[in-house]
Parts: C-alpha cells; structure tokens; sequence
C-alpha cells in the first residue's frame, strides 16, 4: 500500500501543471460556450461539446505525461528497479489519470446540471443517468489515451491512421462512427434530452475501454517491459516514410476493399403499377384512370433505356421507379433515391398548368441521372460535364418525333453562343449555372453535331470511353482522371482536334444566330433582372428583385432560392424552393418583395427563369451566390 | 510468492534460515534478446561479506545478469538465489538489494529530498536520517532539483538511495560509466569506505580492470554469457605468467619445443622480444633455458588479456 501511495503521489505532483491548465480550460469554455455560442440553450449540450474537444486533448496530455514521457525520459527504468510488481505503476497511472478525467467531467456535470435546474424539470434519475454516461465515456477514453501514450513514437502516425481509417469507414460503410460507443454516449442531440438509457453505446464503451487497459498491461508486461520501451526511442527518418507510406496505404487499402453495402431496392405497395415490357421501367400511377398517361410514358422511357443499356453494353439489370405526384409542376421531379441500380423519384406526368408536363425533357434528365448515378457522379467530372449534358439530350432527341424539339433546341443553344469556347466549356459546372437548363441545348448542339460528322456510332463509342465508366470511389478513379484528360480522349476517338472541333461547333451556331433566329435573340437581349437586399428594422433580411423588359413581355417568371452551405457555390433547381410569379398585365417591370428571411452572414443561391410567350422553354435571366451583409 | 506477506523481521528471521552458503547464487542462467543469446548456461556464487567484481567486456552480459539478479530481467532458464530466496518469486527479497544503475534515470523535477521521500516508499527499512547523513557527506545538495546533477552527482544520489534501506547486498551496475577519471576514482574511494560496503555482499559490474582491482576481494569474468573465472584476486593474479625472449631466428620452432608441454594461451611478438603467456599451474613441467625466457610481471589486464584469447577488456 506504501508502495501504491508513493507512485500516486508522484504521479499527481507530475500532471499537477495539466490539471491547473484543464481547470482554466474547463472554466473558460464553460463561459463562452454559454455566453457567446449556446446562448439561450440547456447548459447540458456543452458537456458533448467539451468532452469532443478540450477533454480529449486534456486526457491525450494526461497520458503524455503519465506514460509516454516516463518511457522517453527514461524514469521507467528507475521505478522498474524498485521492488514492486511490473504492472504496479502501470495500474498506478491509470487509476490517477481516470480519478483525475472522471473528477473534471463531474464537476462540468455538476455545474451545468444545477444551472440547468434552475430553469428545466431535471430529477437525480436524470442527473445519474448523465453521469453515468459521461464516465463510461471516461473509462473508454481514458483507456484509449493510455493505450495509445505507450506506443511511443509510433503513437502520433497510429493516431492519424486510425482517425483516417475511422473517416474512411464512416464514409464509404454503413458504420456510423457517431452511433457507436464512446461517440454515441457523448452524440449532442441526446445527450441533454434523452432519457432511455443507451445500453449498447455503454456496453461498447466499457469494452473499448477495457479492451485497451487489458492491451495495455500486456504490453508493459511484454518482454520485460521492452517493447514500451523499444517505441519510446525517437522516431526515425525511415520510420517517418514507412509510417507516412503506411498511412496513406491505410486509407488506399480500406478505400479499396471496403464496399457500400447495396441499398434495399425500393418497392411500390400500391396496386396501380405499370411494368415496361423490359422491366426497367415501373409507374406508380395512383389512380386507374391514369393508366393510359403512365402506360405511354412507361413505353418512351423503356424504349430509350433499352436501347442505352445495349449501346452501353450495361449487363446488370437498373430499374427506373416514377411515383405520380399531382402536387408538383410539370417540369419539376423529385428524387427520393437514386443509386447506382435504381432511381425512384415523384414526377407530375398529368401536369397541364403553367408549366405543363415535357416527356423528353424528363426523358434527358432521366438518362443523365443514370450516368449519374452508375458513375458516382464521375460522368459529371468538369471537362467531361458538357458531352454527358449533350449526349443525355442528343440521345432521346436523336428520335425523328422530335423534329419540333430539335428546333427549340437549337434557338435555346443559338442564345448562348459565347459559351461555345474551349475554355468555358472546361468550366462547365460554372457555366450551367447561369445557363440552367439552356446548357442543355448549348451540349445538344455539340454532341448533334459530332453526330452528323462522324455518325451515331462514333457519339457512342465516345460515351463509351468517356462517361460510361466505372467509379472506385479511390485513387483509381484519380488516375484514371489524370490518365484520360477529355480532349486526349476526344481526339484518339474522332482523330480531330478537340479545339478544332469547338470552333466548326461554335460556326454553326452563329449561322443560326444570325440569320434564323436573329430576331428572337433581339427580343430577348431586352430582357434584364437586378436584385437589392432591403434591410428590415436596420437588419438586411429579405431580397428584392426586379425584372425589366424593353421589348415583349414574358408571361411568367419563377424565382428560385435556397440558402448555400460552406462548400457549395450553386445548387439544381431541384434542390431550391420555387415561387411563381405571373408579370402583371401591361407593366414592363416585375417588382416583388421575395419570400425567404436571412440573417447576416449567410450565402443564398438565387435564380431568375422567364417564361416568353413564343418560346417553348424558360429563359434564364438571373443566377448568383449573394452572401447576405 | 510464498515470502510475500513478511514484515522485515520475519524477512530477516527468513533469510537466516536458508540453506544456501552463499549471498548469490545463479544456477544455469539463460537469457536471449530475439535471437541473440546473451547469457548461456551462466553459473556463480558470491559469498556473503564480500566485493565482487564482476568483469566482462562491453556486451558480456554483466548488465542482464545484475538485472536478472534484480528482477528486472526475467531469465528465460535459471534460477537466481539472492540469501537463499528465488528473485523471480518474491518482491521481499529484492527489498534486500541496493542498487545503483549504468545510468541514472532519476525524475528531473525531484530534489534528492523528495526523491528520497519517494523512494522510501518502497522499503519498510528506510533510514531517512542515513541518507540524509549522505547526501552531506557526499556533498550532494539536498534541496536542489536532480534535473541540474552532474553524471557524478547522480551516481552519489543513486548510492545514497541504495544503501539507506539497508541492504544486505548491493548491485552496483558499471557505477563509474560515463563518468570523468576523477569523479571515478571520487566514487571508487567512496565505494572503499568502510560505511559503505562494510560487511555488505557488493556485486561491482565494470569494464575498467584497475577499478575493480581497487575494490574487489574476489574476481568473475564474464566473457560471452559464460562465467570464463571465478575466484579471488590472488588466484586470477597466478593464473598466468609471461615470458619473453629476444627476437631471433626460429623463434616460433623454439618456442613449440620449449613450451611443447604446457598450454599456451597466447603469443606475439612487439619490437624484438617476443611474448608467450602459459597457463601457470602447468608449469612444474617446464624446463626453460633460463638465460633466454625471463619471466615477466604482469597486471590484471594483462592476465584478462591472455586468458580471453582475444582484445582487451
């Protein structure tokens, strides 16, 4: 017992410094969580927040110093000499860090908790319940920590390799680090709120936690304490790379061979279904007397996805599920999943109204969501982008019974004609934006004329190679980017240079642009829209928009908008709130105040679509990324 | 652990009654690092009341046997006797030991007092009056953080801490490496002293002859993980003896017939004398011509010399 006291009271004058720094830590967060951040919320939430944060670099230094500096400084091998049991001093720390963890965690739990009693119904059941929870999650911690602080100079690269492994799982599996153990018992949207004990996360946590003092103690046992002792020496130059190289193999290896587990294929329970003959197609009509609507809209699609699969040479089977949605416009689709076996999504098929059902339309966006999907998005990859656009429209247009469409087709493209530039089209992901829908037509004319150069199979053997391929989710899939750059691809297929190829692209849209459809781009060159933030109480919160036409009036107008999140700069038309606005009989502007309330600070992706009468398709007015002042 | 339990009196009573004559007793000692066998069938006895060296070259294995002898280094085969009891089952026996390490790995942040305040946690019989009595006669500042010492000043802390439990034997595992040659000797006349290994069995581990020489009552050389000799001084000293004969002519058919009877350890020849070492209890079979081979006196080194066959310690 002398013995246990002696390490102990060496162990706590040894972390003395950190527990002092992990008290001003503790306090401080406290406050400023409270005050600046979670103003106004149950002062329990900043205990997952502290325990993520500031108590796992706590307990990482707790470990440094109890275990990893032992062995490094080389005082292990002077208590080694004293007549104690090996695993004495290890048990020693362990119990001195986990009093230490458990006594910071409580004290955080017993302040927030009285604050929170102050204002919330909160019960002892409640208070032991969180208790409870937050020391398993110590034990688990700290038995991680001490683990991790013997591996020495191995202990830092392991760390970033399992962080990298743990990110590798959670994105590319069905685990969910944040449901599993440790993770769960401190997961903030329960934390402060649940009251059911969370069994499975405190039994998983007690077992990491055990699991690694067990290996913990095998290890300081190990040959004499050796192989503690043999990692404590500094790393060196060959172990750095061997370390680095292992990491990133890590990463590369999980990457590789670890595989989504395939989706629940998605099943209709309603009666009203209609099957294609192929299969690939299946409507959920909802009504009998729809029958008819959805059987032609089955056959179009099954023709046009048959006839893909075989030019594509796809083998395994991928279904294509439409619900019938009456609450939707008709150029609108909503998406419930989409994978790379099947796509389930809710269209108007029945939509006679402003914007009034478009078969081949849908058609396009549907053959563009396979590639879309059977590619993991790699079809869409900038470079390529603009053929898959193309191609996706070409490939149902390509049908003699759109000899109308084709010519819409190309009035929409001949509008742009300043897109048709090498440059812009490597950067096509930017350029759709401000064309929506357009770009579609701009593509079309490309692919089209490809087509009447060097044939249909020629287009094909090209989506062939270049949008019909397999996507690891990898490395691979990066060098297979750095391997088949689109114009290297463009040129070994067509013999033809690909900047060669823009300019005849570009020539025979301006044929059209100025002689066909001269006119009609006059008219719609009038057509101008601006935006203004109007401040509410001295607080910018809503966006004014005003749309001016010289010439012909459109006979409607749809303002898009949704707010962006930190990595996305623009957004589908799919993904935004819609409101239709008709222009008002007589006026040669549209002003409105815009649904939508933002706060300072926040991006918002908006968009400005027209409807011109003698025109078949919206004209894209307006798209831009404000971030609101 | 059938001693584990025992105050310090009953440990003592304990002791007494062993059946083992000797302080330290090593039976077959085996010991491998991976492949590499550092102690191979190692047998010796240390009386009690004595100084032993121990020497060995750097790599012999002189640390792992005092660190298997501690309980450090746990053999792989063997059997270590420290007054009687197996250090590898009782925690009690090696309260019986002091002991100084190669190296002083003391925590930086302690001052001697402190360190002495933690290491008496560990020996029921600590004498914090003892040690503090050393440290002043050994003029180590005791309120001074240990993180500042010097090699020498750690070696003298380290020999306070050893001996002021009062152990009945005490390890002192090459002591002087590292140190300067007059904090050594500072440290080998403080090992002579009386008040210090007085009465006490002292294993001393090192690699440099003379110091040893100073200290030792009896003698191991340790050579490849095998005990290579065994006894006191006196009898390592007429172990071997030199002769040495002016350089001429067929010196080496000369000497193949002159020392055709006894065994020769090792031969060569420096400027123009030439050198034969002979193992001496065979040497009443010698008839040497007197006027050619004189002998010559030679050092502890010189002996460990020959009887290695090989470099220098």
């Amino acid at each position: 017992m002398r013995s246990i006291l002696a390490l102990a009271r060496k162990d706590m004058q040894r972390v003395v410094s950190i527990l002092v720094f992990s008290i001003i830590i503790e306090i401080i967060f406290f406050i400023s969580y409270h005050l600046f951040l979670g103003q106004g919320m149950s002062y329990l939430i900043s205990i997952p927040e502290f325990s993520l944060t500031f108590f796992l670099l706590i307990a990482y230094l707790l470990g440094n110093t109890l275990a990893s500096k032992e062995h490094y400084e080389g005082t292990q091998s002077f208590v080694e000499a004293l007549p104690i049991p090996r695993r004495q001093p290890v048990l020693v720390k362990y119990f001195c860090g986990l009093a230490l963890l458990l006594i910071l965690i409580t004290a955080y739990l017993v302040l927030a908790f009285y604050l929170t009693a102050q204002s919330e119904p909160v019960d002892s059941d409640f208070f032991i319940l969180l208790w409870i929870r937050s020391a398993v999650y110590v034990f688990s911690l700290w038995g991680f920590m001490l683990l991790i602080n013997h591996l020495g100079r191995l202990r830092i690269p392991l760390l970033i390799t399992l962080i990298l492994i743990v990110i590798t799982l959670d994105s590319s599996t069905s685990f969910e680090f944040a449901r599993f153990g440790p993770a769960m018992l401190m997961d903030r949207g329960t934390f402060p709120f649940e009251r059911e004990w969370p069994w499975l996360a405190l039994q998983q946590s007690a077992l990491v936690g055990l699991s690694c003092l067990l290996v913990t103690l095998v290890m300081a046992s190990r040959r004499d304490g050796g192989v503690v002792e043999l990692l404590s020496k500094p790393i060196s130059q060959a172990e750095k790379a061997f370390m680095i190289c292992l990491c990133i193999g890590a990463v590369v290896a999980f990457s590789v061979l670890v595989e989504d587990p395939p989706p629940e294929p998605f099943e209709f329970t309603a009666d009203e279904v209609i099957r294609s003959e192929s299969g690939q197609v299946e409507i959920a009509y909802l009504d009998k007397e729809y029958a008819l609507e959805a059987q032609s809209l089955s056959d179009y699609l099954d023709k046009h996805l048959t006839d893909l699969s075989a030019a594509m040479g796809w083998e395994s089977s991928f279904k294509l599920k439409i619900t019938l949605d009456e609450t939707l416009l008709g150029n609108e689709h909503t998406y419930y999943t989409s994978s790379e076996s099947e796509i389930v999504v809710d269209v108007n098929f029945l939509s006679q109204q402003k914007t009034p059902w478009d078969m081949q339309n849908f058609a396009i966006s549907m053959i563009h969501r396979v590639f879309r999907s059977r590619t993991d998005g790699r079809a869409m990859i900038e470079g390529r982008h603009w053929f898959l656009d193309g191609f996706s429209a070409w490939w149902v247009l390509r049908d003699e019974r759109h000899q109308s469409d084709i010519k819409k087709t190309t009035l929409q493209a001949s509008l742009y004609l300043q897109v048709i530039d090498v440059a812009k089209i490597s950067a096509w992901d930017s350029e759709e934006e401000q064309l929506g829908d357009e770009s579609f037509a701009v593509a079309y004319i490309g692919v089209a004329q490809m087509a009447s150069r060097w044939g249909d199979q020629a287009v094909i053997d090209l989506a062939n190679q270049s949008i019909n391929i397999m996507a690891f989710n990898d490395v691979r899939d990066w060098w297979w980017e750095k391997r088949n750059p689109w114009a290297s691809q463009f040129e070994s297929a067509l013999s033809v240079k690909w900047e060669d190829f823009v300019n005849d692209w570009r020539q025979h849209v301006q044929v059209l642009a100025l002689g066909e459809y001269k006119e009609t781009i006059a008219s719609l060159s009038q057509l101008k829209a601006k935006y203004s933030i109007i401040a509410d109480d001295g607080r910018p919160l809503r966006i004014a928009l005003n749309v001016f036409s010289k010439g012909d009036t459109p006979k409607n107008c749809t303002y898009y908008h949704a707010s962006l999140r930190p990595t996305e700069w623009s957004l589908y038309l799919e993904d935004m709130y819609s409101t239709n606005l008709s222009w008002p009989k007589g006026e040669q502007a549209l002003s409105l105040n815009l649904p939508g309330i933002y706060s300072s600070g926040e991006r918002v992706y908006f968009v400005t679509e027209c409807y011109v009468s003698h025109l078949k398709f919206p004209v894209r007015v307006m798209a831009e990324a404000v971030v609101i002042p | 652990m059938a001693s584990q339990g025992l105050t310090s009196e009953q440990l003592d009573e304990h002791i007494n009654t062993d059946t083992f004559a000797s302080a330290l007793n090593i039976a077959s000692l085996h010991k491998s690092f991976g492949n590499v066998p550092i102690l191979k069938n190692l047998n010796l006895s240390v009386p009690s009341g004595h100084v032993y060296g121990f020497l060995g070259r750097n790599g012999a294995g002189k640390s792992t046997t005092i660190r298997t002898i501690m309980g450090i280094t746990q053999p792989d085969k063997g059997k270590v006797y420290v007054f009687g009891q197996d250090v590898s089952r009782s925690l009690l026996c090696r309260q019986q030991i002091g002991y100084v390490a190669q190296e002083q790995n003391f925590y930086g942040w302690m001052t001697a007092k402190r360190l002495g305040e933690f290491v008496a946690g560990f020996y029921p019989n600590w004498d914090a009056k003892t040690f503090q009595q050393l440290l002043g006669r050994l003029d180590v500042p005791f309120k001074q953080k240990v993180g500042t010492f010097s090699t020498g000043m750690k070696a003298k802390l380290a020999l306070a801490l050893a001996v002021s439990h009062h152990p009945r034997m005490l390890l002192l595992d090459e002591p002087t490496a590292g140190m300067d040659p007059f904090a050594r000797r500072e440290f080998i006349e403080i090992i002579r002293d009386e008040k210090i290994t007085g009465g006490r069995t002292t294993i001393f581990s090192s690699h440099f002859i003379n110091e040893v020489e100073m200290v030792a009552s009896r003698v191991g050389v340790i050579e490849s993980g095998q005990m290579y000799f065994d006894g006191s001084l006196a009898e390592l000293h007429e172990a071997v003896l030199c002769f040495v004969s002016p350089m001429c002519s067929g010196i080496e058919d000369q000497v193949a017939l002159t020392f055709s009877d006894v065994e020769i350890l090792k031969q060569y020849q420096r400027d123009n004398d030439y050198y034969v070492f002979v193992r001496a209890p065979e040497l009443q079979s010698l008839d040497l011509p007197a006027s050619t081979w004189k002998p010559q006196k030679l050092s502890l080194e010189d002996i460990l010399f020959a009887m290695n066959g090989k470099s220098a310690l």
